[in-house]
């Protein structure tokens, strides 16, 4: 019995596998006192990728990498190893293979005619320059709950800028103006390459294949807990000295209660939302179920 | 979909249909794909912006559409014969949040990884506030991951800094050119 405290990490997107990973590198846990409780079958979230020749492959999209940003991610992914290449980090294979594939789409825009628009120009009306300058340089807090479409035209909207940039990164014109402000600022690099998409890197599988796989066996190598088939329903908690200490955390594991109980030294992280929540899948011949 | 786009698979990467209806845009990434994926099979996919308007070729929303409608509208865009896709099998995801990250918010509608008055509690998601650093990323929750853990564990290492790009000159410098063009 060693004398670290435990953790307990609910839900097993890539936050918690995160997590785990950081806290036996970083803080020297011991794999063992590490749990990750998940309701579905398979780890990894909103990073999925499976499937046979048979019924077909599905995945939920394919997220976009950037070595210029992802601070964080790479300095994790340096310290896992590939599953495919012996010798090299993920990291490492995976900027080997963006150097020998490199981004540059030829047709990144198709109209109605079934032609290529041309979008080496923006599109931008003077008016629209001064928009985004005035928003760029606009102040989260006086921003607030403003969407979008507060700050820019309607003809905005229908430059080649705001389908390119909002196609990649899945903008919606009634989306948060802040963030749409963060996303200038933090891939402004990608602003002077978005039509050609030069600067994206890819991982050389699907994300589940290269990110979660690879993460999710040097996690097991260090004795990481998976508890599968365990869905957490509600968490007690006490106060002390003006402090929420969660006490026990309730759960559904293969459809039996079960109470967990926390130590005031153990830790509690829980993945308070998922952006695929309610996904469904169909088939050839049924949409997929509402 | 070589000869049209000009690009080999993992190439191109986002063709947008920006006149259609559903806004669709299809990826095809480098194959194989997946680990197990055999030679003779290739694999792509593609998304909608807005799955509830009715479609050009289809007269159907694509929410209400199965994996060869969807095809078929496909097709209509690139004006390719059915015949193409006869092989193909499509299967269609329906995802209501997948964009809720997004979703206008007001400082303080979401936690911080450790909230303030938490003694072993943390948040990990896509639904944290992390200043500067933008959701629907990877990078947003492994940061919020290594945030929660740093603070919880009491680990004196820095979070890497989200990195300043935009007050770069150079960066700035081409991003106003790119604006004027």
């Amino acid at each position: 019995m060693n004398t670290y405290p435990k953790a307990y990490l609910v839900g097993g997107g890539i936050g918690s596998l995160a997590a785990a990973a950081f806290m036996i590198r970083d803080g020297n846990m011991p794999g063992e006192n590490i749990s990750i409780l998940e309701a579905a079958p398979i780890l990894g979230g909103a990073l999925d990728g499976a499937g046979n020749p048979e019924t077909g492959y599905s995945l939920r999209g394919g997220r976009m990498v950037t070595t210029d940003n992802y601070e964080c991610t790479w300095g994790l992914f340096k310290s896992i190893p590939s599953l495919q290449n012996a010798g090299q980090s993920v990291y490492e294979e995976t900027v080997a293979f963006n150097e020998l594939h490199h981004a540059h789409s030829m047709a990144r825009l198709v109209d109605r005619w079934r032609a290529k628009v041309p979008v080496e120009s923006m599109g931008f009306s003077m008016q629209d320059r001064i928009d985004l300058l005035k928003l760029s340089q606009a102040d989260e807090a006086e921003m607030g709950a403003s969407c979008i479409t507060d700050w820019l035209s309607p003809d905005f909207f229908k430059t080649e800028f705001w389908y390119m940039w909002s196609t990649t990164f899945a903008f919606q014109p009634w989306h948060s103006a802040v963030e749409f402000k963060r996303y200038l600022l933090r891939f402004m690099m990608e602003f002077s390459r978005i039509e050609t998409l030069a600067g994206v890197k890819r991982t050389i599988y699907n994300q589940y294949d290269s990110m979660v796989l690879p993460l999710q066996t040097w996690l097991d190598g260090k004795g990481v807990r998976f508890v599968m088939d365990c869905t957490v329903t509600d968490l007690d908690r006490r106060e002390a000295d003006g402090k929420y200490i969660v006490t026990a955390i309730h759960s559904l594991r293969s459809g039996q209660k079960e109470v967990i109980a926390i130590e005031d030294s153990d830790l509690v992280f829980v993945q308070n939302g998922s952006m695929t929540d309610a996904s469904s899948l169909g088939s050839m011949t049924v949409a997929p179920p509402n | 979909m070589m000869q049209f786009s000009g690009n080999a698979p993992g190439i191109g990467g986002l063709v947008t249909f920006k006149d259609s209806n559903w806004l669709m845009s299809i990826v095809l990434a480098h194959q194989p794909h997946f680990i197990n994926q055999p030679v003779d099979i290739q694999v792509f996919w593609g998304y909608a912006l807005f799955p509830d308007r009715i479609g050009n070729f289809v007269a159907k929303s694509m929410a209400d559409c199965n994996g060869a409608e969807i095809l078929q509208e496909l097709c209509g865009h690139l004006r390719f014969d059915l015949e193409t896709v006869e092989k193909a099998n499509c299967i269609p995801c329906r995802m209501p949040y997948i964009t809720s990250q997004f979703m206008p918010r007001l400082p303080g509608d979401r936690p911080l990884p450790v909230p303030p008055n938490s003694k072993n509690l943390a948040f990990i998601s896509q639904f944290v506030e992390i200043p500067d650093d933008v959701v629907f990323t990877v990078e947003y929750s492994v940061r919020a991951a290594q945030m929660a853990v740093y603070e919880l564990l009491a680990i004196n290492w820095p979070v890497p800094e989200v990195t300043p790009h935009d007050e770069s000159l150079m960066t700035r410098f081409e991003a106003l050119l790119k604006a004027f063009k």
